[in-house]
């Protein structure tokens, strides 16, 4: 048995997916794109929660692994795909749990430099649409591939280029209206 | 809107990105037995074999982090609140610790008294609102950033931006139920208040950690159902 570590890094095995494979098998597929996952997952809830989420995801991939069909994508696809839902139900439970507060907060300069430019890009991100917040996500902070991205997102690879386009030039105007 | 301005846009978003990636636990995703374990025990369910319960094991790193904070406690030159027995002879709900370093160390075991927390919190130099939250309610994230939540188990996340370590961490303490924050009161936006939500139901609710504008008010809530979806409303 191979540990997912070991693997980190190297492209996928040439291994099918379907309802006959075994734990070993499976665990051997997955074990190259569990870091990204994890990267994925973190992105979408927090580093705290990431693993947690991966194993979930993970879990559901084991179940439905028969209905794996390699006509409509990759088992790369197919996990980055489960590992977003499993991310956003994640995030949408453990926010149901709590109320926030309101605020329209302007930074001082004395803070540090760094920590005031993300916070003040990290709620202007706030104000995205999801899918747009989505694709930024995927593809800035959890440093996806448009095609991975893509497959996040379940659409097009063109659909997530305009997506990120129409991202930018909102965050251009939300950064300028922030100061 | 130009495309310089664009590219400026995306060139931060990459920066972001990469300080972001950068903050990283070490060892995430390393360890593969969680994920073997929980495959392992369906295979079994799967063939019907006895499992006494198929679930997902939990990951957990709360050791290295339960150090980092006995190293901070070991540190403490002003003992704000203390564990323990209050005068009433029961236990406290929670303690704050001033660290020699700055950092303020609160413990929480219980949601209780949080008037109290509050008013030590402040003692020791955190400009921090402690209030009881409604249960379950939906997130308004209007200019407010969530920071940190309990989840069913605890889990440890640092309270960053970006992945910058802005104002504290929550490492685990190592012993459920208690909740250890750590916090660097200097390094709190001067702007901004520290609110810690006590959940009103105290067994079994989950504390909420958020950073928002000093002053703001807790927005109106809308039942959530235990899966999270909204439950509507008439």
């Amino acid at each position: 048995v191979q540990h997912f570590g070991v693997l980190s890094g190297r492209s996928l095995p040439d291994l099918p997916l379907s309802g006959s494979t075994g734990p070993d098998e499976f665990d051997a597929l997955v074990a190259p794109i569990v870091p990204m996952l994890v990267r994925l997952a973190g992105r979408l809830t927090s580093w705290g929660q990431a693993e947690d989420v991966v194993q979930e995801a993970l879990s559901r991939a084991w179940e439905k692994r028969a209905q794996f069909d390699p006509s409509r994508g990759t088992v790369r696809s197919w996990l980055i795909a489960i590992t977003a839902d499993q991310a956003r139900t994640e995030r949408r439970r453990a926010r149901g749990r709590i109320a926030v507060v309101d605020g329209q907060t302007v930074l001082s300069e004395d803070v540090a430099v760094r920590a005031t430019e993300d916070l003040h890009l990290e709620r202007c991100l706030d104000k995205l649409s999801a899918r747009q917040r989505l694709a930024v996500d995927c593809y800035y902070f959890a440093d996806l591939p448009i095609a991975d991205v893509a497959a996040a997102m379940k659409c097009s690879i063109g659909t997530v280029k305009s997506t990120l386009a129409d991202a930018r030039r909102k965050l251009r105007v939300l950064l300028e209206e922030a100061g | 809107m130009t495309k310089p301005q664009l590219d400026e846009v995306d060139t931060r978003l990459k920066a972001a990105g990469q300080r972001w990636r950068a903050s990283e636990p070490p060892g995430l995703g390393v360890d593969s037995t969680p994920y073997r374990h929980v495959a392992r025990d369906r295979v079994l369910a799967d063939n019907g074999a006895a499992v006494a319960a198929v679930k997902p094991h939990r990951m957990r790193r709360r050791l290295v982090l339960g150090a980092a904070i006995a190293t901070a406690a070991e540190a403490a030159i002003a003992i704000v609140g203390i564990p323990g027995v209050n005068h009433h002879g029961t236990p406290a709900a929670w303690a704050v610790t001033k660290n020699a370093d700055g950092t303020v160390t609160v413990k929480i075991s219980d949601y209780r008294d949080p008037e109290g927390l509050q008013a030590k919190l402040r003692q020791a130099g955190l400009r921090a609102d402690v209030v009881t939250l409604p249960p379950s309610c939906v997130p308004r994230t209007r200019g407010s950033v969530f920071v940190a939540v309990e989840g069913d188990t605890f889990t440890p996340s640092f309270i960053t931006v970006n992945g910058v370590p802005l104002f504290g961490s929550a490492p685990y303490s190592g012993t459920e139920p208690i909740r250890a924050l750590e916090f660097r009161p200097s390094e709190l936006p001067p702007q901004d208040t520290v609110t810690i939500g006590f959940p009103a139901d105290k067994i079994g609710g989950a504390m909420g950690i958020l950073l928002a504008h000093t002053g703001a008010t807790l927005q109106p809530c809308r039942p959530y159902d235990s899966n999270g979806a909204p439950v509507p409303t008439r």
